[in-house]
């Protein structure tokens, strides 16, 4: 028996043929297929390189039912290691772009492993500035209020 | 150049920042007002913040440190100094909640309630003429808001006048009293607001000695009340002792799981698992200790049920008994961990007790000659600014 497929668009209109069980680690196309099967989903937020990476994740942790031997789906580590090496290999801005695809198509895995990753980024930043540089967030602070709250947390280490 | 990239939403950014390290802190909150505010947000702490494993606190003449148990180097990390004018030679440390409750002696007429993790002191001061002696400190837990009161005793002249009884006391702590803000310098003693507090006098006979000295350093709280082991003097009994802070009233609520213990056998209570009791007993004669838990969480309703949870065997664990500085422990990941005096040399240690091995670790260098200390688990609890 075949798989079945399903069509996935990019906001560029490039289309995606993916296994149903790939796709359906997103609880959003889960939804959608069930309610318009047979109908190609447009992701009109996802650029095609986005939709590309979030596609080769789900691939990756796809579990196979269907009890065929040479199924892809790899031990818990090893899966674990693939995934920190995954999210090391994507820059900043496209790492928060997967984030909110993640978010958007509803897939938990990829939105902790995405989330973990950042949450490390901010953890090797060397300051307050850093952070908001790479954030892009602006400084609603004045050089007293962070002072205040500098003292209030005096750390030893 | 790519543009510059749009601000996540705002429920990404906590999913993010929940996954953060505490020791991150600082940095995280001078980021932005936002991200600041999770500190402040309950919610955000309890449901999401990583909860370290429970540390010690030990508190030496003039310096409060923590110890993180899995730093194989167990290196004292000192939380808080005399600088921060916080006179610590012989205050007793217990914990109330989230907090660390400083009991000195009663001449001083102050208590703290003190967060090392924040560095949040809030004094209290004992508006009382007469001597005061806390007890320990607790809340109403059947009003939606705290509100704070003390346990304690007073040395009266009784009416039989060649003898002095204690008279239990609890004091309603109504005022916001102090907080320092200012940590490297002493607080002024004009700045120190004096509090209004209501004292009741709380007629109880004083059969079991229910408030001895012992219990005072060793009792644990719970949902705002107070607990600790006593013995009965008719039946011989132990039992776990409490004080509702709610109903103002002193009732015992169970017995110890092992009746047939010798009065010289070891007991510790801790709390287990934010909600349970935990025992720990060690026998006088062979040296083995056994932990009890509660099958359940505390509360008046239920009977409490003892489960054996451990015994420990190894040849080589501390003696418990009579330790000048007490004893505090917690389990952790079947391992149970504590924290007392040296047999021998009476300086602090770190025992950390798995299946048949018991590990000895010395903290500290030699110079420290007197401590208290308690099991803590650190938290980004504010201390409260106003009671």
């Amino acid at each position: 028996m075949s798989k079945k497929m399903i069509v996935l668009k990019s906001s560029e209109g490039v289309s995606f043929v993916v296994e149903e069980a790939v796709a359906r680690q997103s609880k959003i196309i889960s939804f959608l297929v069930e309610e318009f099967p047979d109908r190609e989903l447009p992701l009109t937020n996802m650029t095609s390189e986005i939709l590309r990476k979030t596609i080769e994740y789900c691939k990756k942790h796809v579990v196979e039912d269907d009890g065929g031997g040479d199924s892809s789906s790899s031990s818990s580590g090893d899966l674990k290691e693939w995934d920190v090496k995954f999210v090391a290999e994507i820059d900043q801005p496209r790492l928060m772009d997967l984030l909110m695809a993640a978010n958007y198509l509803d897939i938990p895995s990829l939105l902790d492993v995405t989330c973990q990753k950042v949450a490390d980024t901010i953890a090797a930043c060397n300051d307050e500035k850093e952070i908001r540089a790479t954030f892009n967030i602006e400084n609603d602070f004045t050089e007293e209020e962070v002072e205040a709250i500098r003292m209030e947390n005096q750390y030893p280490i | 150049m790519p543009p510059p990239q749009a601000r996540l939403p705002w429920e990404l950014e906590e999913e993010i920042l929940t996954r953060l390290p505490t020791k991150f802190l600082v940095r995280f909150r001078t980021v932005c007002k936002q991200w600041n505010s999770l500190f402040n947000d309950r919610s955000f702490i309890y449901n999401h913040l990583f909860l370290p494993r429970p540390q010690f606190i030990l508190l030496t003449k003039y310096t409060i440190y923590s110890i993180d148990i899995t730093d194989p180097t167990m290196k004292l990390l000192e939380r808080h100094t005399s600088r921060l004018g916080l006179s610590l030679h012989k205050a007793n440390i217990t914990t109330c909640d989230e907090f660390l409750f400083f009991n000195y002696h009663p001449w001083e007429e102050k208590t703290s309630l003190c967060n090392p993790w924040l560095r949040q002191v809030k004094w209290i001061k004992l508006v009382v003429d007469k001597h005061f002696d806390v007890f320990g400190l607790g809340y109403d837990n059947s009003r939606p808001e705290k509100v704070y009161k003390m346990l304690g005793y007073m040395r009266c002249p009784s009416k039989v006048q060649t003898n002095s009884y204690l008279q239990r006391v609890s004091m309603e702590v109504v005022d916001n009293v102090y907080k320092m803000l200012e940590y490297f310098r002493s607080p002024p003693e004009d700045q120190i607001n004096c509090a209004f507090q209501t004292l009741r006098f709380i007629d109880t006979p004083d059969e079991d000695m229910p408030m001895s000295e012992t219990a005072k350093s060793s009792h644990v709280s719970l949902n705002g009340n107070l607990y600790w082991i006593a013995c009965n003097r008719q039946t011989r009994e132990y039992f776990i002792q409490s004080f509702d802070f709610s109903s103002e009233i002193f009732k015992p609520v169970c017995l110890l799981p092992f009746q047939e213990s010798s009065s010289c056998d070891e007991h510790v209570l801790a709390v287990f698992k934010g909600d349970r009791f935990s025992l720990l007993m060690q026998s006088y004669l062979t040296r083995k200790i056994e932990i009890w838990v509660t099958k359940r969480k505390i509360d008046d309703t239920e009977e409490v049920v003892w489960m054996n949870l451990m015994t420990l065997t190894a040849t080589n664990l501390p003696k418990l008994f009579n330790k000048l500085y007490g004893v505090s422990y917690f389990v952790y990941d079947n391992t149970l961990v504590m924290c007392c005096g040296d047999d021998e040399s009476g300086k602090p240690c770190i025992y950390i007790v798995k299946g048949d091995t018991c590990n000895k670790i010395h903290i500290g260098a030699d110079r420290i000659t007197w401590f208290t200390h308690c099991a803590y688990v650190p938290n980004w609890t504010s201390v409260p600014l106003e009671f």
